[in-house]
C-alpha cells in the first residue's frame, strides 16, 4: 500500500509541485537582454563649457527674426513663456530680453558683437519662419 | 544662424537653439560643416509653432531642453572615451510578466532612443547576433567604414546587431556588409540628405544572389513570400544608416514627404540567367568592367522612382526630372554621377529577342538622348540662387551650355549614355 501511495505521489503530486515551481510567479520572469546597436562616434569639436546651473546667471534671449517672421509670429509668445518659466525656476536669474538684441541674423559680425556686448553667460536662440 | 550660434560657442558662450524643422537643412548644414556634431538644437514640427495652442503645448519640452542644453548637455546615451563618444550601455535588459509584454517593452524603448523605423524589431540578442557573425569571415571589430554626421564606426559587430533587428539571416551578411562598405565609402553629405528622400538601390550580381534567395523574378521590387532576402537586407541597410551613427543625428528623416522604400530598402538581383541569353544584354557587373559571374554589390542613391512604365523609352525619359539640389557642382561629379537605372522586366522578350533587336547600350543611349531639359527650363531650375533669383552660368555648366549638341537638343541629365545602368529583373 505504501508503495502504491509513493507511486501515486510520484506520478501526480511531484509533477504538480514542479509545475508550480517553474511557472512564472513575478513580473521579472520573462527577461530579454539585447545588444546596443549604436556605434562609437567622433566627438568633433568641443562646445563651450556648459554652466553649472542657471541660478544667478545672465541669460540672453535672442530671436533671429522679427516677431512677425519667427514661428509665423508666435516666436515672441514662445520666448515670453520661456522667460517666465526661467524666472519661476531660477529666482536669481538675470534675463537679457530679446528686445534688447538685434532681431535679425545679418550682418553676422554686428549681431555677434551686440550679443557679446550684452555679457551673457548663456544664450537661448530662436530660429524659424 | 547656426553660424552665429557656433561663433558664440567659440567665444566661450554656451548657446542652445530652438527652431522649427523646416530649417533643419540650413541649420545642420552650418553646424556640421564647422565640425560640431552634438550641438544642442531642438526642432519642432512647424505646424506646432504656428498657433498659440501649439506654442503653449511645446513650451515645457523647449524649457526642459534649453536648461539641459545650457548646463549638462551631452549626447544622449553616450559617454566620452578619448576622441569618441561611446555607448553608455552595451546591453539593455527588459522584463515583464509575459513574453509579449517584454517584446513590446524592448520595441518601445528602442524607438524612444531613436533606433528603429517604426515597424516591429526583432530583438538583437547575443545568440542571434553571434549567429549572424558566422555569416561573415570578418572579425566583429572590423571597421568597414566611418559615416554619418559624427563619422560613426560601422563595425561588423554593430552591423550584425542592426541586421538582427531587421530579421536578417547569416547568409545575408556579406551583401549587407558590401552595400554598407559602398555607402560609407562616400562622404556623408551634411546638407542635401535633409532635403532629399534618397534611398540606396542595391543591385546584386553573381551566383551568390541566387544562392541566398534574392528575388530577381516576379515582384522583385515588392514583397514575395518565396523570397525573404530582398526586404530583410534592405531593411538592415537602411536601419544601419539610421541607427549606427545615432547620437541623435543619424540619417535625419527628410523634410520632404520621405520615401516609402526607406522601410525595406530597394534590393534586387539581376536576372542574369535570362539576360545572358541575348547578345548585348550582359549583366550590370560586366557593364561595370567585372568578369561575368562576379559576385558584385552595386549601390546607387535613388530619390525618384517610376514604376510600371509602359511604351517607349520616351515615357521612361520623361520620368527622369533633374533636381536642383542634386545637380552636380563640379565637372568631376558631373562625369562620375549616374543618372539612373532602367529595370527591364520583360524577361521573355529578352529571351525571345523581341526587344526590337536593341541592346542595353541602345536603351541607355535612347534614354540619354531623350531625358533632356530645354535650355530655358534648365536655367530656371538650376541657374538660380536660394532665393530663386537668376544666376549666371559659370565653370563647367557654362561650358556645357555652349556645346552645340546641348544648344540644339537641350541639357542632358548625365555626362553620357554610360551613366545609365540597364538591368533585367522582375517577372513577366
Amino acid at each position: 500500500m505504501k508503495k502504491i501511495l509513493l507511486l501515486l505521489t510520484a506520478v501526480f503530486v511531484l509533477p504538480a509541485v514542479l509545475t508550480v515551481w517553474v511557472m512564472p510567479a513575478s513580473a521579472a520572469d520573462y527577461p530579454l537582454t539585447v545588444l546596443n546597436p549604436q556605434g562609437p562616434v567622433d566627438r568633433g569639436k568641443e562646445l563651450a563649457p556648459r554652466l553649472d546651473s542657471l541660478e544667478g546667471k545672465r541669460i540672453a534671449m535672442w530671436l533671429s527674426a522679427t516677431p512677425d517672421q519667427l514661428f509665423a509670429g508666435k516666436g515672441t509668445e514662445l520666448f515670453d513663456r520661456l522667460e517666465k518659466m526661467l524666472r519661476d525656476a531660477y529666482p536669481g536669474i538675470e534675463i537679457v530680453p530679446y528686445g534688447d538684441l538685434p532681431m535679425k541674423f545679418a550682418p553676422e559680425n554686428e549681431v555677434v558683437e551686440k550679443i557679446v556686448a550684452a555679457r551673457p553667460d548663456g544664450v537661448v536662440a530662436g530660429f524659424g519662419g | 544662424m547656426g553660424s552665429i550660434a557656433i561663433t558664440l560657442e567659440e567665444k566661450g558662450i554656451p548657446t542652445v537653439m530652438i527652431y522649427n524643422e523646416r530649417h533643419e537643412k540650413r541649420f545642420m548644414g552650418t553646424v556640421l560643416s564647422r565640425g560640431y556634431v552634438d550641438y544642442p538644437g531642438i526642432n519642432f514640427n512647424e505646424y506646432d509653432t504656428f498657433t498659440s495652442e501649439g506654442v503653449r503645448a511645446l513650451a515645457p519640452e523647449a524649457f526642459k531642453f534649453l536648461v539641459k542644453g545650457l548646463t549638462t548637455w551631452k549626447p544622449e546615451y553616450m559617454k566620452p572615451e578619448g576622441k569618441k563618444w561611446v555607448p553608455v550601455e552595451d546591453t539593455f535588459t527588459y522584463t515583464s510578466g509575459s513574453q509579449e509584454e517584454t517584446l513590446d517593452r524592448f520595441n518601445s524603448s528602442y524607438l524612444e532612443m531613436g533606433w528603429g523605423d517604426g515597424l516591429p524589431l526583432m530583438p538583437p540578442t547575443r545568440a542571434r547576433v553571434d549567429a549572424l557573425l558566422k555569416g561573415t569571415p570578418l572579425a566583429p571589430s572590423t571597421v568597414i567604414g566611418k559615416w554619418g554626421p559624427p563619422k560613426a564606426d560601422f563595425t561588423v559587430e554593430k552591423i550584425a546587431v542592426v541586421a538582427a533587428m531587421a530579421g536578417a539571416k547569416p547568409e545575408y551578411m556579406p551583401v549587407i556588409i558590401a552595400a554598407l562598405e559602398a555607402i560609407t565609402s562616400q562622404p556623408w553629405d551634411a546638407y542635401f540628405p535633409v532635403m532629399r528622400s534618397a534611398v540606396p538601390l542595391v543591385i546584386v550580381n553573381g551566383p551568390y544572389a541566387r544562392e541566398i534567395g534574392i528575388n530577381s523574378s516576379a515582384n522583385a521590387f515588392g514583397p514575395n513570400s518565396k523570397y525573404h532576402a530582398n526586404g530583410s537586407i534592405g531593411r538592415a541597410i537602411n536601419l544601419a544608416m539610421n541607427v549606427i551613427p545615432g547620437n541623435g543625428r543619424g540619417l535625419k528623416p527628410s523634410n520632404l514627404a520621405g520615401n516609402p522604400a526607406a522601410y525595406a530598402g530597394i534590393v534586387i538581383a539581376e536576372a542574369e540567367g535570362v539576360a545572358s541569353l541575348a547578345k548585348g544584354w550582359d549583366p550590370v557587373s560586366v557593364q561595370l568592367g567585372y568578369p561575368a559571374g562576379t559576385n558584385l554589390v552595386t549601390v546607387l542613391g535613388i530619390d525618384q522612382m517610376a514604376m510600371s512604365i509602359a511604351g517607349t523609352t520616351a515615357n521612361a525619359a520623361a520620368a527622369i526630372a533633374p533636381n536642383k539640389d542634386i545637380w552636380p557642382r563640379s565637372q568631376k561629379i558631373w562625369e562620375a554621377q549616374y543618372a539612373g537605372v532602367l529595370a527591364v522586366t520583360e524577361m521573355h522578350s529578352v529571351t525571345d529577342g523581341q526587344m526590337g533587336g536593341r541592346t542595353k547600350a541602345d536603351y541607355a543611349r535612347e534614354l540619354w538622348e531623350k531625358a533632356r531639359l530645354p535650355n530655358d527650363k534648365f536655367a530656371g531650375l538650376v541657374l538660380t540662387n536660394e532665393f530663386g533669383q537668376p544666376m549666371e552660368a559659370s565653370g563647367f555648366i557654362k561650358q556645357l551650355l555652349e556645346e552645340p549638341d546641348v544648344i540644339e537638343k537641350g541639357v542632358p541629365v548625365a555626362a553620357g549614355p554610360d551613366k545609365f545602368l540597364v538591368l533585367v529583373t522582375g517577372g513577366h
